[in-house]
């Protein structure tokens, strides 16, 4: 059965203070696969990523999300496809005014009109799926920064979203912690079928969970591999990928 | 071609270049402030949208931030609002006195106390106070939040950093600042009544009598209008400071001190097109 695009790009050429950083991006992201934005440092993944998620406006191309330009959306349209997906950033990015359970209960007061009793065993439902249920009280600065990736992907998850963008999940968590994390992402998206979206050039973390990759370079600003990471690092003829892909030949020592 | 010639021929290139740097400067200059005049339009008409959707939905106006702003700029404040408003009104009055007992005219020190108070020195100096404080703590607080992404995370879930960052902020400095403004006017006052008495002579029940005939409707609401415009000016000018902050800390410096400089220029000229305003 074909899987329906949920993320397209075309002919995407995107930057900042008029410096181009990548240009001519062509690819697709179908539905219920778990993508990775990967590449070596600088070469323009979070920007990549902040302008498909509608932070940034592109040089040039389109964005499509479920279908719809991001790009062309005026600002209702815009606001209402950027309540279709859920980002979960780098730090977490957690209001420090609100509790981690108010962080939450923030999307639903807003996008819903449920009764508060239903609204706070949501905010309760979603903290248990990320094993945060008894810090609901706690301010974002009295958890750890693990904590806090967490209970940003909680918040993230708040509405249901069927796409899901993450922004250096495993950033700054030592092995164990980066271990739990990509288990929950993989956890979170078989049980709702939802698309991930990831920016990450953790290798061990994209070897644990990708489907498709896309490899991109800061020299030639645009995507030099594309596909399965494993098939990649056996079969991919771009050196430089392949040596990203094997950690430029320093493997443990065992 | 000769020596000198040559010589000609690249001083002529060196003006040239002068003269090109120059107009790219220029150019450059005006390519930048015009963009600065457009964000700040735009900045100051999504104010005035959030505010006018505030005023028809209350329910939807973040309060229990605009309380805690309310205590950190209102009540925090005001032991400095008093001790300055005070002193204010004290250096006043001796610098008056001194001045009007040449003229024969000591018993109008408390006019020119009051007056000066009410309708110039106490929303100001209540201002440049407030300046320091909220005006700086809001670029600081707005633009920490960019560097943390907590601004990104606000407006890719749909919210509008305007109505959830700004708006509570204004509405409570607009709702302590004339409220501030009237206790450093009354601190003035009462430092000014020390000098008349202590130093005058003159009695406390006939000062106070003259107060309450020179603080007119007038000239307390010229006082009131201008607390309320500056609350807007200070708070709104810290926020934009404040987004404008990008990546890293020392940008956050530098959009905290654009706020209390830019504050107070504003506060400057908003108070002179005022008093202009009640004077013609």
């Amino acid at each position: 059965m074909k899987k329906e695009t949920v993320v397209q790009i075309r002919d995407l050429t995107i930057g900042y203070n008029q410096r181009t950083v990548l240009k001519d991006l062509n690819f697709s992201v179908k539905a219920g696969e778990i993508f990775v934005i990967m590449g070596g440092s600088g070469c323009g993944k979070s920007s990549l990523l902040k302008n498909i998620i509608g932070l940034y406006k592109p040089f040039d191309g389109d964005i499509l999300l479920h279908g719809q330009s991001i790009v062309k959306a005026n600002l209702k349209e815009k606001n209402k496809l950027m309540r279709s997906f859920g980002v979960t950033y780098q730090d977490g990015a957690l209001f420090g005014t609100l509790t981690i359970g108010e962080n939450i209960l923030l999307l639903l007061d807003e996008y819903t009109t449920l009764s508060y009793k239903e609204k706070e065993k949501i905010v309760m439902e979603k903290l248990s799926q990320v094993g945060l249920a008894e810090f609901s009280n706690y301010m974002p600065h009295e958890i750890s920064g693990g904590m806090k990736k967490r209970a940003g992907l909680a918040r993230a998850m708040a509405l249901n979203p069927k796409l899901l963008f993450f922004d250096e999940p495993s950033a700054g968590l030592d092995p164990i912690s980066s271990a739990e994390l990509d288990r929950l992402i993989l956890k979170m998206g078989k049980k709702t079928g939802a698309t991930i979206v990831i920016v990450t050039h953790e290798l061990d973390s994209i070897f644990a969970i990708a489907d498709n990759v896309i490899v991109l370079d800061k020299e030639k600003k645009g995507i030099v591999a594309m596909g399965n990471p494993y098939d990649l690092q056996k079969h991919c003829k771009n050196k430089w990928v392949k040596r990203f892909l094997d950690r430029d030949g320093l493997t443990r020592k065992i | 071609m000769s020596n000198s010639q040559k010589k000609d021929k690249s001083i002529m290139k060196e003006e040239h270049r002068r003269v090109k740097n120059f107009l790219l400067h220029i150019g450059d200059f005006g390519c930048n402030f015009g963009k600065d005049c457009v964000n700040t339009l735009s900045f100051v008409g999504e104010v005035f949208i959030a505010l006018i959707y505030a005023v028809f939905h209350p329910r939807k106006v973040r309060w229990r931030e605009t309380f805690y702003y309310m205590d950190s700029c209102g009540s925090d404040a005001l032991p400095i609002v008093v001790v300055v408003g005070f002193l204010l009104g004290l250096v006043l009055a001796l610098q008056g006195a001194i001045q009007l007992t040449h003229l024969g005219a000591q018993d109008m020190v408390i006019n020119l106390v009051v007056l000066a108070l009410v309708k110039e020195l106490g929303p100001i100096m209540i201002a440049v106070v407030a300046t320091g404080r909220a005006g700086s703590a809001f670029a600081a607080e707005i633009g920490t939040m960019k560097v943390t992404e907590e601004v990104d995370a606000m407006v890719t879930m749909g919210f509008s950093p305007v109505r959830f960052l700004v708006i509570p902020k204004v509405i409570a400095l607009m709702i302590v600042l004339p409220l501030l403004t009237i206790f450093g006017d009354i601190a003035g006052i009462v430092g000014g009544m020390f000098v008349t008495y202590f130093k005058l002579g003159i009695s406390i029940p006939e000062t106070f009598h003259k107060i309450l005939e020179l603080i007119t409707f007038s000239a307390y609401m010229q006082g009131f209008l201008k607390s309320i415009v500056f609350a807007l000016l200070i708070a709104g000018v810290g926020c934009m400071r404040g987004f404008e902050a990008s990546g890293d800390a020392q940008s956050v410096g530098r959009s905290t001190t654009s706020a209390v400089v830019s504050g107070i220029f504003l506060i400057a000229i908003a108070n002179t097109i005022i008093t202009i305003f009640f004077t013609i």
